[in-house]
């Protein structure tokens, strides 16, 4: 299984690097077909990925494990070991970092929901790019393979090498082939990030640092670090530092209120598969990062500090959010700012830091993965119709295109969270796992559902309801759009799969729940009955301590 | 007690790699002249013949480097071999052959043969700098370094830019041997011997306590003195100048040599003075302290005049300043109290920076030509539509200086925040916040390069031709980057094992 892991990796990358190399001298139309096989095969072996998983699970049972962090399958291979190595006795206590590769449920969850996305990305820029073509599918197959690479990797510096390479495609998209604003959009995306993600390597960094010091022999190990802190709290005070230092990077990629403002830009400049990929899969690496780090690891810091801080952000995001996406007349960005919107509850169900709300975190990162992913799709392909996304330019072209408006319509209700869809397990679950924790949150963000209704359904009713409006056709390309035509077969084969997916998900969430479900407990276990610390009365009793000390 | 010759004698054998290029060297000397004609000229491919027989001279090197294992135990002779040599040999010796393979193209056929062996003296005196065990030794190595450097800028001949550029660096260079040679005089005076086990020794000892004020002042003269081989700030302000009018196989070497002696001299002497009880004053905290100021500055300042550099030699002169900076924190690091040796991240940063920067340097070379010269930002324009492979290994290149995976580079940062974040004091702590900042700072500006390259369209016009070998060489610098994330360990264990 983990062979099968390897070649998921390696088929996007491979066939980002062949295109890479024949980029100047093959048929340049042909790139999208190699494209396509290359992520229709990723799909393929995700699928059976997440099936050999599923028989797996059901070998071993699912009970909860005993490290907060569990892989089922595990792959470890000593890649640098740092520190004395004269004597093999040194270098045994010496810190290691490893290729250190595994699947757990949240993994192969998030792995499939890449490769799907992958598939959607190609068909939905099969048209829309037609400059250095091979380059462009290239990036969009190496981010792939670096987003699986976050998704599977168990080491710590190994996380955190995939979560920065996962920059440098998604730069050369959104700077390359994107709006007229790319070059600033993509450096102010890159360095933001950047700055962000270096914040967090010295929060790894003190993580790894203080187990080594405690006599951890591969600190790196994210599943041997987290029981190790199990066993081994840190200092509360410390725990709050370093949960701080994590966090700006993981804040800025979620993005969190009031780290956000890269992306409404990003969004608005990238190409449409650039921007189904930053929301499906890119913003998910924030919340998955908070899964793998400070919830397993900081329990204290969590609790104390991170859960009231996350909660009144995430309340702040949601509804700062949705008025933002609410005055929005370009429908692209409105849907940016819905993202906020949307992973402020995907952020208030982690950080209720119990079974409920984390799952109901996860489930959300799915789906807005799906039904976001299909929101851009959508306004791509009226995009590159009438090469306009204002809401006052169109209108009524529901009577144009009844298809795409049909599918629109199908999404938007999935994103608002109708019962059925997929946003209803997400949400509801977020939102009762915070209830348990403090009500008033949960309440404060369940305001956000309703704007969430309002301003998608205003913006069904500019676009796609009313009289008709369209923008004068462009002469100087008619010739290649001819008129205007409803959802080609291509463009449904694209918006198919992931509406599926959002009925499926609605209808059924217990499958997706199962396989995610004993990860989840085992981290919300260590919260099951855990008092906040008082870090006040912690403080003064340090300073009393010291000063009887000093005496 | 052996007399000097015969310690030389007893020496010579450690001393086999450099006996061949100093052999190559002589044969360079004295025979070029006689295959060029009174005016200077030399027939056409004479280059190439010369850069071959530096090469061979390199190979024959590093296969004795790569075969000798001779330690010499510590004593008084005038030289030592010990872990840092062999990696300050093999890494001198493998970037050597990188830079002459750059060089070769650079220079004209009647000027080639003395080029080509000035660049060999200058191995020669980078590996002799590791092999010093004295202060006379030392001091020779130094300027074995610098004078064959002065005449290495020199010899292009192209333009004003070009004699401003080796006046220059030769009389601050010498200003700056001035002050160490003072620092070391001091030393002597303090310790009352040359040798540095001897030295080390006497300090040990406790015999010097009087010359405290002696010895701190001589610390502080060879730390500005070296500091200027580093580039570190303050003494950096040659770097940008004389980089702007150099051909980039003098920007390569000048971006490596100085950085490599001036920590191998440093490493060599501070822990003479540190913590081996002279007084609590000289060792430990002050000298620290001036090192962690400069690193500060260093990294900082580089960075930030980096930013706005048109040039692009100029900005390459600026972020090999930085990149000072950020080794310097390995020195700064005290190793019993971390985890990771600093001075190993150092020597491991030293090599990987090198390789890379080397690299960029060689791509430079690749695609620039007399007819449409790479020396600024906007000549970069559109480069991976002209040039894609050279295009995409200088962006890994770049990306590697930035600290991005999967190259070297981050390997090398990381490497630093690991040993000054674990060493727990407040001074590794801010250490590693700077470095933190910094790291994101310089990614403006190599970003810049990259979108410069990828973003923009070409000119019209003439498209320049590829000079294939440096280009090649280039290539590979950013092939094994990518190579050295995925298996450093070699490397790495190589640069820990020695303990100063």
């Amino acid at each position: 299984m983990i062979q099968l892991l390897f070649i998921l990796l390696l088929v996007p990358l491979g066939a980002g690097g062949l295109l890479l190399l024949f980029s100047g001298v093959s048929q340049q139309r042909s790139a999208r077909w190699i494209a396509l096989g290359g992520s229709l095969v990723a799909l393929a072996l995700s699928l059976q990925l997440a099936a050999d998983y599923r028989a797996l699970q059901a070998e071993q049972g699912v009970s909860a494990s005993d490290s907060p962090i569990a892989p089922r399958v595990e792959y470890r291979r000593t890649w640098e070991i740092i520190g004395d190595t004269s004597t093999p006795g040194a270098a045994a206590d010496a810190i290691k970092l490893e290729f250190h590769f595994g699947l757990d449920g949240i993994s192969v969850v998030m792995i499939v929901l890449t490769a799907l996305l992958g598939v959607v990305c190609v068909l939905s820029s099969w048209d829309a790019i037609t400059e250095r073509e091979s380059e462009f599918y290239a990036a969009l197959l190496i981010l792939q393979s670096g987003v699986i690479g976050v998704f599977c990797a168990f080491d710590a510096v190994l996380f955190y090498v995939f979560f920065e390479f996962t920059l440098i495609p998604l730069f050369f998209l959104i700077a390359i082939w994107g709006g007229p604003q790319r070059r600033y959009a993509a450096v102010k995306f890159f360095l933001y990030t950047l700055a962000g993600s270096l914040v967090t390597l010295l929060g790894i960094i003190t993580l790894i640092g203080y187990a080594a010091k405690g006599g951890l022999t591969s600190p790196c190990s994210l599943p041997e670090l987290a029981a190790w802190y199990q066993a081994h709290p840190m200092d509360p005070w410390l725990q709050v530092g370093v949960f701080a230092a994590l966090s700006v990077g993981f804040l800025i990629k979620v993005p969190v209120f009031p780290f956000h403002t890269w992306l409404p830009l990003a969004h608005v400049e990238a190409p449409t598969a650039g921007s189904i990929l930053l929301a499906g899969v890119l913003l998910k690496l924030g919340t998955y990062g908070f899964l793998r780090f400070c919830l397993p690891m900081l329990p204290d810091a969590c609790l104390t500090v991170g859960l009231p801080a996350a909660a009144i952000l995430s309340v702040i995001g949601i509804v700062y959010g949705s008025l933002c996406a609410l005055i929005q007349r370009d429908v692209k960005k409105l849907v940016a700012y819905s993202s906020v919107a949307h992973l402020g509850f995907c952020m208030l169900g982690l950080f209720a830091l119990n079974v409920e709300g984390m799952t109901g975190g996860v489930l959300q990162m799915v789906n807005h993965g799906l039904s976001t992913g299909a929101l851009f799709l959508i306004v791509g392909m009226f995009y590159e119709r009438y090469h306009t996304r204002m809401m006052d330019d169109l209108g009524g072209l529901a009577s144009r295109l009844p298809l795409m408006a049909a599918g629109m319509v199908f999404i938007c209700m999935a994103s608002v969270g109708l019962p059925g869809l997929n946003g209803f397990p997400g949400e509801m679950l977020s939102l009762a796992g915070m209830f348990k924790r403090n009500p008033l949150y949960a309440a404060a963000g369940a305001t956000g559902l309703v704007l969430g209704a309002w301003y998608l359904l205003t913006m069904l009713q500019f676009v796609f309801f009313g009289p008709l409006k369209e923008p004068a056709v462009h002469h100087h390309d008619h010739d290649r759009h001819g008129p205007i035509r409803d959802i080609s077969f291509r463009e449904l084969a694209a918006l198919l799969p992931l509406a599926a997916a959002c009925l499926w998900i609605g209808v059924r969430p217990q499958p997706l729940i199962d396989v995610i479900r004993p990860d989840i407990e085992a981290v919300a276990k260590l919260y099951d009955g855990r008092p906040p610390v008082d870090l006040k009365a912690l403080a003064v009793a340090k300073v009393q301590q010291r000063s009887g000390q000093e005496q | 007690m052996a007399t000097a010759i015969e310690q030389l004698t007893n020496g010579v054998h450690f001393l086999a790699p450099e006996l061949i290029l100093v052999v190559a060297v002589c044969v360079m000397f004295l025979t070029g002249p006689f295959f060029v004609t009174e005016a200077g000229v030399g027939a056409p491919g004479l280059r190439k013949r010369w850069g071959a027989l530096a090469l061979v001279a390199i190979g024959c090197a590093g296969f004795v480097w790569w075969t000798s294992d001779a330690v010499r135990p510590l004593d008084t002779g005038p030289f030592r071999a010990d872990a840092l040599t062999w990696y300050v040999r093999g890494l001198t010796l493998a970037l050597g052959a990188l830079i002459s393979i750059v060089l070769v193209d650079q220079i004209d056929d009647g000027h080639s043969a003395e080029s080509q062996a000035c660049l060999l003296a200058i191995l020669v005196g980078v590996n002799l700098t590791a092999l010093a065990n004295d202060l006379i030794v030392l001091f020779l190595a130094l300027e074995l370094v610098s004078i064959p450097t002065y005449v290495l800028l020199y010899l292009p001949r192209r333009g004003e830019a070009n004699q401003e550029a080796a006046i220059k660096y030769m009389l601050l260079s010498i200003f700056s041997s001035a002050i160490v040679l003072y620092g070391m005089c001091m030393l002597y005076g303090a310790a009352g011997t040359t040798n540095l086990a001897g030295i080390a020794e006497v300090f040990s000892a406790g015999k010097s306590d009087g010359a405290a004020t002696l010895v701190r002042l001589s610390v502080a003269l060879l730390i500005a003195g070296l500091s200027f081989r580093l580039g570190a700030v303050p003494f950096h302000f040659y770097a940008p100048d004389v980089f702007q009018g150099i051909p980039s196989a003098a920007a390569a070497m000048l971006s490596y040599v100085p950085k490599m002696v001036g920590f191998a001299a440093l490493l060599r002497l501070l822990p003479l003075v540190d913590g081996l009880g002279v007084t609590e004053a000289v060792s430990g905290p002050s000298a620290q302290m001036l090192i962690a100021a400069l690193a500060i500055a260093t990294m900082t300042i580089g960075n930030l005049l980096a930013l706005r550099q048109d040039n692009l030699y100029r900005l390459m002169a600026y972020s090999s300043v930085a990149h000072a900076g950020y080794m310097m924190i390995g020195l700064v690091v005290q190793s019993e109290n971390s985890d990771v040796s600093g001075v190993g991240a150092l020597l491991f940063y030293l090599a990987t920076y090198a390789l890379i920067t080397i690299g960029v340097f060689a791509l430079f070379a690749g695609v620039s030509s007399d007819k449409s010269p790479v020396r600024t930002v906007s000549d970069l324009a559109g480069m991976s539509r002209i040039h894609p492979a050279v295009a995409l290994a200088l962006a890994v290149c770049l990306f590697s200086l930035t600290g991005l995976p999967p190259t070297v580079g981050m390997l090398g940062k990381l490497n630093l925040f690991l040993a000054s974040w674990g060493e727990g004091t407040t001074l590794g702590r801010s250490l590693a916040i700077v470095l933190a900042v910094n790291a994101a700072i310089s990614a403006w500006y190599y970003l810049r390069l990259i979108g410069v390259m990828f973003f923009d369209t070409a000119p019209a016009g003439e498209k320049s031709k590829l000079t294939l070998a440096p280009a090649v060489a280039g290539t590979l610098c950013s092939v094994a980057s990518i190579l050295l994330f995925i298996s450093p360990q070699q490397l790495w264990e190589a640069a820990v094992k020695f303990v100063p």
